[in-house]
């Protein structure tokens, strides 16, 4: 019988990914996103862990009212009257601290040796970009977006 | 009303015992909340039913299916309603009627929560009062807890005035026979004295720390209070609907209509004027998506609940306990209307006050002859409405409204902590007692 040679993650993951640590600033965050034009980084410890990632939707709710960002927050919004400087004004509270507060944590990961079709529906149903990492350590070693995977396939051509 | 004890009984046992232990463990892991609520009771009345203890049809004999219909009813009513954006327009319409003074904000949007809590279901209210009031806060810079504190006692007093306004009353109101309009005459004048007294109380506890700039006032004051509505035209349907329904409470009574059937027959009039002259498939999800917002939980709850008070009532437990407490009360209605009071405040400041009264209603009802019949007992139900309503505000577990409060208060970064909450709590939970007491016997008994 043939072996069918099934593609894992590994194979096509790019490394290493841009990241942030999660005692880097709201501020240096923002900067991250705006330069690479990203709408989602990891997060890692200083020992390479991935705890999380800051994602835009998450720095876009720093932006506003609590009462607004916030589970089960108001919803119609349209009676208030706001300002750049208001929203400048929430920003600036917390553009000094760690983003440590902000990242999310409940993200799935794959792993290196993950059948790369995972990956994909992962992609398909939730996510832009797909953080790799050890089984045994969960330290950081590459990341799967749509890009990456299309760029393996042209690889074929 | 099945007295009798049925036959093939789990292993022979004493039904009684049985139906006893079956219950006790229910309440057990009601107390305990490491099993969901409405689980725990799935569990129990499943119990009671293979163990013998009751069959399946007497089971559904024990539903009251006026409370589930009522329940239900209010539920879609409400679904519907909250849609308009009406909630959010009376508290940004009082708060700028203020003029953004805080202590006027403080007294407003608490009084709000009241009345909007006597109509519609309290966990809904906050849901929607909340919020806005945190938004408020937020631009008058100010700290979120004397609002939210005083929006999770009012939502507990003001669901006390009224048949609709809280799930005990609904019980009692639908076991005994006590209509809409009774309600508002008998508890309506002592909530609004409660409510004032715990108004009084926080304003003087938090008033002079609540002071804002007049910048941030203006703020506030610049919100559009007609922005807030979503749809006009559902608003007038929906407020033409209520008032249909509330006038059907009143005069149901008179032309044997039960309030179940009111709620029941107002939704469904609301549900076609919501879902009429749209395609089948624009129907079809609007339809879901008012259903899927249904707590079902809640309402499978109440059945599951029902069924277990029944089982133990068909073995004759509940009238030894109505028994014992007409010996602890020497048979006198007056001892038995301010035990019933202060019983069912101090127990439902700790356990849900929902599955206490389904077991209590049976009790008091027992003991009607000794206590002079049905009619005398007028008392005894409203002093058990006032205690498992009010006794709501003594911890922060009393009542759902209040978690569903500490839940927003912790993600605004104002935590509520149990000990903080029962701090206040026990003081209130004590004034309105007090209060209800001096009521009922000036009411009945002087």
């Amino acid at each position: 019988m043939a072996v069918i040679d099934h593609v894992q993650c590994s194979a096509i993951m790019h490394s290493p990914p841009t990241h942030l640590y999660l005692d880097n600033t709201v501020h240096e965050a923002i900067e991250l996103l705006i330069d690479h034009h990203m709408y989602n980084v990891p997060v890692v410890d200083r020992d390479e862990v991935f705890v999380g990632e800051i994602s835009a939707k998450r720095l876009t709710g720093l932006l506003l009212p609590v009462s607004l960002s916030m589970e089960q927050g108001l919803k119609y919004t349209s009676f208030m009257r706001e300002n750049l400087g208001d929203i400048k004004q929430r920003l600036d509270a917390v553009k000094s601290k760690p983003i440590a507060p902000y990242i999310a944590t409940d993200i799935t990961v794959v792993y290196p040796d993950s059948p790369l079709i995972d990956a994909l529906t992962l992609l398909f149903h939730k996510y832009i970009r797909i953080p790799v990492v050890n089984r045994d350590d969960r330290r950081l070693v590459g990341g799967i977006s749509l890009i990456t995977v299309l760029r393996a396939v042209e690889k074929l051509e | 009303m099945m007295e009798d004890v049925p036959p093939a009984l789990l292993l022979g046992l004493d039904p009684r015992w049985l139906a006893t232990g079956i219950f006790l463990l229910t309440y057990a892991l009601l107390i305990s909340e490491r099993v969901h609520r409405t689980v725990a009771v799935m569990f129990g009345a499943g119990l009671m039913i293979l163990s013998g203890i009751i069959t399946q049809d007497d089971a559904f004999d024990g539903v009251d299916f006026n409370t589930i219909s009522l329940l239900t009813g209010m539920m879609i009513l409400v679904g519907i309603t909250q849609r308009t954006g009406i909630f959010q327009f009376v508290a940004v319409w009082v708060v700028k009627k203020a003029k953004a003074d805080p202590r006027g904000i403080l007294i407003t949007l608490a009084t709000v929560t009241a009345v909007f809590s006597a109509f519609f279901d309290n966990v809904t209210t906050v849901l929607l009062i909340v919020p806005v009031t945190l938004l408020i806060v937020e631009k008058l810079e100010l700290s979120a807890y004397p609002f939210l504190f005083a929006e999770i006692f009012a939502s507990n007093i003001g669901g006390t005035a009224t048949l609709i306004g809280d799930p005990p009353n609904i019980m009692i109101g639908s076991a005994v026979g006590l209509s809409f309009a009774d309600f508002i005459i008998a508890l309506g004048p002592v909530v609004i004295v409660i409510h004032l007294a715990v108004l009084l109380l926080l304003y003087l506890l938090w008033a002079r720390k609540l002071e804002s700039t007049p910048e941030a006032r203006a703020r506030v004051m610049e919100f559009h209070e007609k922005d807030t509505i979503t749809d006009r035209r559902l608003l007038r349907q929906c407020m033409v609907v209520m008032a249909l329904v509330i006038t059907g409470f009143i005069l149901g009574e008179h032309i044997g209509l039960q309030s179940g059937s009111v709620a029941l027959a107002g939704a469904g009039l609301l549900m076609l004027i919501f879902t009429i002259g749209r395609s089948g498939k624009e129907q079809s999800a609007r339809v879901q998506e008012i259903l899927s917002e249904l707590e079902w939980g809640t309402i499978i709850f109440f059945m599951c609940l029902f069924m277990m008070v029944h089982g133990l009532r068909a073995t004759g437990v509940l009238t030894l306990i109505g028994r014992e407490l007409i010996e602890l009360t020497g048979g006198d209605l007056q001892v038995t209307t301010f035990a019933t009071l202060w019983l069912a405040a101090i127990a439902s400041a700790f356990v849900d006050n929902v599955p206490f009264v389904a077991t209590m209603i049976p009790v008091l009802q027992s003991t009607a002859d000794q206590l002079g019949g049905a009619q005398e007992m007028t008392p005894v139900w409203w002093a058990l409405s006032l205690g498992a309503c009010l006794g709501g505000n003594g911890t922060l577990v009393g009542a759902t409204a209040n978690i569903i409060v500490a839940g927003f208060a912790e993600r605004s970064g104002n935590a509520i902590s149990f000990t903080r909450f029962m701090l206040l709590g026990i003081p209130v939970l004590l004034i309105s007692t007090v209060i209800s007491s001096v009521y009922l016997y000036l009411r009945h008994f002087a």
